[in-house]
């Protein structure tokens, strides 16, 4: 399922493969199949934090625009470009 | 310390911080509530123990783990264990692996010596401070580089020295067994009393290039003690996942040993180990992260 197009459409949900915690205020990623870390910064936090429960990437969107003062588009844009590497780590599951 | 091993050093404080292992132990906490036997997981709570420096739980962890994985001790390693300490720890005994990064082969024995030695080795210590000069790399041709090492040493140990000597030559058949070392004939064991003050560290390195490698030591070991209450921070022990063939470390995979008052480590002198920077406010001498240091030569 992992090798999904994501859009703002697509539910999407943490993985089992991921543990997470923060760092001095900085979140930290570790995947449990590699062993590999991943830091995030605070927008990346924020998308993180969002997904605890599944829910459709159009709604984290709606989460991050009433958190950051960004455009619309480019929140989109680097909303899609941050879970689709999530993806590829195999940190986010695709409903 | 140069840029590079400042560096270095940054990503290996990130990797072992207490507060991120800690955090991802309390993650992995409850996907293991779900899934307790889950061997996977089991094995990744493992490497975080053992970079959080939590050495009890990582050897009860590792002995789940082999007792899941259907891997029974051995009678001999048993034995040997018990012939040296009933409160011994002993890590990754897999055989050194070809041209694939290896777990480091650790022994460790807290309470080591009777609490009546260690305020004399502390004492015998200080009155020797004037007799301690910077520490050299390199066992052919040593020198003295300071962004690779910066230990103080002394060579003059008193009575203690034959008496770390004659418990490494009687217990060196167990040590062999619970490393995993081939046997091999002793031919003498350097030893010596280490400090390191404020700003002290020892770069990545092996002792030796192989298990039999050139420079004859094949097991290396650290007795740590210090003044009570404990003045200094950091100088803990990261030893490896090394690639022995290839001469490399992993620095993302480690079993972190601090330097805790009356500790012994003992492992293969091949496999890859640090010492990270020492903070010491007062930077005196007597406060500093000592210990008695020595390699087994072969001949």
């Amino acid at each position: 399922m992992n090798n999904k197009t994501l859009n703002l459409k697509t539910v999407i949900s943490r993985s089992e493969n991921v543990l997470d915690c923060i760092v001095d205020d900085e979140m930290v990623l570790m995947s449990v199949s590699s062993g590999d870390y991943i830091n995030l910064n605070a927008q990346a936090s924020a998308i993180w934090s969002a997904i605890s429960d599944a829910q459709p990437v159009s709604m984290i969107v709606e989460k991050l625009l009433e958190k950051f003062e960004v455009e619309l588009e480019s929140c989109q844009e680097e909303t899609l470009a941050f879970l689709r590497v999530l993806q590829q780590e195999k940190l986010i599951q695709i409903a | 310390m140069e840029a590079e091993t400042k560096q270095i050093y940054q990503k290996l404080a990130q990797l072992g911080n207490p507060q991120l292992n800690f955090g991802l132990l309390a993650s992995l906490d409850k996907k293991l509530h779900k899934k307790p036997n889950e061997l996977g997981l089991l094995t990744l709570q493992l490497e975080l123990f053992k970079k959080a420096g939590l050495l009890d739980e990582a050897f009860v962890s590792q002995q789940r783990i082999d007792a899941l994985s259907g891997k029974s001790t051995s009678d001999k390693i048993t034995k040997a264990a018990l012939s040296i300490s009933s409160t011994i720890k002993y890590f990754n005994l897999s055989d050194i692996k070809s041209n694939d990064f290896t777990p480091a082969p650790l022994v460790v024995i807290d309470n080591f010596l009777s609490s009546n030695l260690v305020p004399e080795l502390l004492s015998h210590t200080i009155e020797h401070e004037k007799k301690f000069r910077m520490a050299n790399v390199g066992s052919n041709n040593p020198e003295y580089i300071s962004d690779r090492r910066l230990t103080h040493v002394c060579f003059e140990m008193g009575a203690f020295k034959a008496y770390f000597l004659d418990y490494i030559i009687d217990n060196l058949i167990h040590f062999k067994t619970l490393l995993n070392i081939p046997d091999f004939n002793l031919d003498k064991i350097e030893i010596k009393i280490t400090n390191h003050l404020n700003g002290g560290f020892f770069q990545p390195h092996a002792d030796n290039k192989a298990m039999f490698g050139d420079s004859k030591r094949v097991v290396s070991w650290l007795y740590y003690f210090h003044q009570n209450p404990k003045a200094f921070e950091g100088g803990e022990l990261l030893a490896f996942d090394s690639n022995i063939d290839l001469q490399e470390y992993n620095a993302y995979k480690f079993t972190k040993i601090d330097p805790i008052n009356n500790r012994l480590v003992v492992f293969p002198s091949c496999f890859y180990h640090a010492v990270t920077p020492t903070l010491l406010a007062d930077n005196q001498f007597s406060n500093g992260r000592m210990a008695v240091a020595g390699h087994i030569r072969f001949t």
